[in-house]
């Protein structure tokens, strides 16, 4: 055996082994194509060297050109890895050219298939043997078959075609790969074409070996896969640092969850698949060792609750920082619980839309919450009681003056009607007074009733000059007493506000309360009340002004609890005036008065329109 | 009684104010409506007699003010209050105001009735002495110079001789001056001339 035959056989073994190595990855990973079609080409590549092999060794023209109609199989397998591979690696080249070198080579391929003895030569006449390396390789002589043209265009075609996808990859930035892989192609598929023409059409003596040509092609291929090959083995490592990482802190946000007591879960918006962690499953009422659906977090919740937290769910979440909801679930023992939910969407580009949210058991806060607020509206009534017995002086007389005035119409109306010639239409007069009269009394009771109820908070659209009013009317008697004259400016047309009545007329009572204290000390005719009401913006207001004792340096000071200029003033009174205004959403203000006294502002929201 | 009298009734609040006037004419008085102390005061005179009820709690009202100012008018008034409440230093305060009584609301008729009839008699009283006064006072004007020493004199308590030798003249003169004074006084006793004496506002001689 000899340098020529030894140097074919390595060739096609090395591209042999590429093949193997190279289908082997495609077969691991049907996703690398550009790795299928390489090995569909070095093992192209290795047909080739064995036929060409066979060729050279050929003992008389019959054998060799039926060895040279083989050929031609390797040749279009080669030729059409060639196109995919260039078309995977490279993303480039006009799809009509590549097609065009195909079907031009399946072309001759099939017009060979039906020749004899084969597409290169109308017929072989003899055998021409050439010297090479100190071997003897034997080349067919006859004449050529003009249709080899179509078989060689194909060649030039797949050089353009290699040319362009090269081009438009190096302008892409992909310059390596379109230098490497472009111009190995390109060089050494003109290679093979010049030496094919060169032989085949009688220009030279020369035995046509593609695979020497297509060898270079395999080994720049084969090079530019391992480089991807090395680089998944760099993001493999990278891959496994990320996991190792992404565990770390899985395991520190389970373990913050399970400090927090936080339940996790996603949902899946597509399929509602829930994913929960242990935790969250517990509290959902849910079995940890099967699969389940969102839907069933819904069958503890408060049936009162239940919508809401489907519309939850199902909603948008379009606030990246997450939606809050708190709801109520019956636990299987009966016991109610308030969870606290927040929750967002992850819309990524890969995979299903998803809820994800952590879950929290916020009962203790709601009982803390519901305790607090039971216990301010308990603050509120004693202190409303506190300020009703101050007043029961104007409220003694508030109700005496109308008793008075039934008293006396009664007992006139007892004297006509002994008459002898009764006047029965002044009795009627006198009949109807004291209905009205009746009907004064029971107001004030009412208003007395309604300020010494414990009753849950109403909150509804009222007019604030009439609760102004009502007050003006309740306090009146008091004010008269104290020898305070009052100036009530009611602005017309003011619009409702959203506010509960008794709370509000006490913080007024209370208010006023304190400008008459603080009047006390002022000489007999310099007690000047003034209560004023007043559109502002969104609000409307009643502003308390007095020309009393004044406010201390810092007004704010007044609304501290415990705070009181009075010896037997307890000091709640603007503590508790304040947060009734605030849990309206209002504010309650104090200044000083020009040049005494104090003015204290009363803002509640308006109420919405329509309401 | 023949001639029940006047009452002036001073309220703010109309209501009331109708609903006792009904009661009080009913009862056959003459009653006089006021909405407040001014308007009522601009009303009295002199010749003003008769009970003068009037409500405690009413603005811009102080009940011993409205008092001193009536006082002023020479009005003959019996003051009754109205009150809403009938607390201690409520009631303190109408007594100091001068008032004859005072009346928690609502007010019966029997006490109502009561307290208007005693207002009316002390108020025909005080008519009564004010025309006594008057008389007296005529009748003071009459003794001359002399006689009224020797009346300072008498109702100080002295004898006859006493004075006698004190104003330097005879018992027998004293005597004269003395009964002189008694029948222009008409008076009887020393214990009567005493007693005129004190309405007279005459300071015993010393």
């Amino acid at each position: 055996m000899g340098w020529f035959t030894a140097a074919l056989l390595v060739i096609a073994a090395a591209c042999l082994t590429l093949a193997a190595i190279h289908v082997h990855v495609w077969l691991r990973e049907r996703s690398v194509t550009a790795n299928g079609a390489f090995a569909l080409l070095a093992a192209s590549v290795a047909a080739l060297a064995f036929i060409e092999l066979q060729m050279v060794r050929a003992s008389d023209p019959v054998t060799f050109g039926r060895w040279l109609w083989w050929y031609h199989l390797p040749v279009w397998t080669g030729l059409v890895a060639a196109v995919f591979f260039v078309r995977l690696h490279l993303g480039a080249g006009r799809a009509w050219l590549g097609w065009t070198a195909i079907g031009l080579r399946s072309v001759a391929l099939v017009i060979n298939f039906l020749s004899s003895p084969n597409i290169n030569y109308r017929e072989l006449t003899g055998l021409e043997h050439v010297s090479v390396l100190g071997e003897s390789l034997a080349w067919g002589q006859g004449t050529t078959n003009p249709l080899l043209a179509i078989a060689q265009l194909a060649l030039v075609a797949l050089v353009a075609y290699v040319a362009d996808a090269a081009t438009t990859a190096w302008r892409r930035g992909q310059r390596r790969r379109a230098l490497t892989v472009g111009a190995s192609m390109v060089i050494f598929v003109s290679a093979a074409f010049g030496s094919a023409v060169l032989s085949y059409w009688g220009f030279a003596r020369l035995p046509v070996l593609a695979s020497l040509f297509f060898l270079p092609i395999v080994l720049v291929m084969g090079f530019e896969l391992s480089l991807d090959l090395i680089r998944s083995v760099r993001l493999a490592v990278e891959l496994d640092a990320k996991t190792i990482a992404l565990q770390g802190s899985e395991r520190k946000l389970a373990f913050a969850a399970e400090a927090a007591r936080a339940g996790l879960w996603s949902v899946d918006r597509v399929t509602g698949r829930l994913w929960a962690t242990p935790q969250a499953l517990s509290m959902f009422g849910l079995a940890a060792d099967r699969e389940h659906h969102v839907d069933e977090v819904l069958a503890p919740v408060h049936p009162d609750d239940r919508e809401r937290v489907r519309e939850f769910i199902g909603g948008s979440h379009g606030d990246p920082r997450g939606v809050t909801l708190e709801y109520r679930v019956t636990l299987p023992s009966g016991e109610t619980r308030w969870y606290g939910v927040r929750g967002a969407a992850h819309d990524e580009p890969r995979g299903a839309p998803t809820l994800m949210g952590a879950t929290i058991d916020i009962t203790e806060r709601k009982r803390a919450e519901e305790e607090m607020a039971r216990q301010r509206l308990e603050l509120e009534h004693l202190s409303r009681v506190a300020t009703l017995s101050e007043l029961s002086g104007a409220l003694a007389h508030e109700l005496n003056q109308p008793l008075a005035i039934i008293m006396s119409n009664a007992e006139a109306a007892q004297l006509l009607l002994d008459r002898r010639d009764p006047d029965l239409a002044e009795v009627r007069a006198i009949l109807r007074d004291i209905i009205d009269a009746d009907e004064r009394a029971g107001q004030v009771i009412r208003r007395l009733r309604g300020m010494l109820k414990r009753g849950a908070p109403q909150r509804q659209p009222l007019a604030l000059n009439d609760i102004v009013h009502g007050v003006v009317q309740f306090v009146g008697a008091d004010l008269v007493r104290r020898g305070i004259t009052l100036d009530v400016q009611l602005e017309p047309g003011l619009k409702e506000v959203l506010a509960d009545r008794v709370p509000i007329e006490q913080v007024l009572i209370n208010v006023i309360g304190n400008a008459c204290d603080a009047m006390s000390g002022n000489a007999d005719g310099d007690r000047a009340l003034t209560i004023t009401t007043l559109a502002d913006g969104a609000e409307a207001c009643v502003r308390i002004e007095d020309v009393g004792s004044g406010l201390p340096a810092n007004p704010e000071q007044v609304f501290a609890a415990f705070y009181t200029t009075k010896p037997e003033g307890l000091g709640m009174g603007l503590a508790i005036s304040r947060s009734i205004v605030a849990a309206h959403g209002g504010r309650l203000d104090a200044r000083p008065n020009r040049p005494r006294g104090a003015v204290f502002t009363i803002c509640l929201p308006l109420a919405p329109e329509g309401a | 009684m023949t001639d029940p009298g006047k009452v002036f009734l001073v309220d703010d609040e109309p209501e009331l104010r109708q609903a006792l006037a009904r009661l009080l004419k009913a009862e056959g008085f003459d009653v006089e409506g006021f909405g407040s102390a001014p308007e009522f005061l601009a009303r009295v005179t002199e010749d003003t007699s008769g009970c003068l009820l009037l409500d405690l709690a009413m603005p811009g009202l102080d009940g011993l003010e409205l008092q001193e100012r009536v006082a002023a008018t020479g009005a003959k008034l019996g003051i009754v209050f109205l009150t809403g409440h009938g607390d201690i230093p409520t009631s303190v305060r109408a007594v100091r105001a001068g008032a004859l009584d005072f009346l928690t609301k609502p007010v019966r008729r029997d006490d109502l009735l009561r307290a208007v009839q005693a207002a009316l008699v002390h108020a025909r009283a005080q008519h009564a002495a004010a025309a006594a006064g008057a008389d007296l006072r005529r009748r003071h004007a009459q003794l001359t110079p002399r006689e009224r020493e020797v009346f300072t004199h008498v109702i100080a308590g002295k004898l006859n001789k006493v004075i006698a030798a004190d104003l330097g003249t005879t018992e027998q003169t004293v005597k004269v001056h003395r009964a002189r004074v008694m029948e222009k006084l008409a008076v009887d006793s020393v214990a009567d001339l005493v007693r005129v004496a004190q309405q007279l506002g005459v300071k015993p001689a010393p």
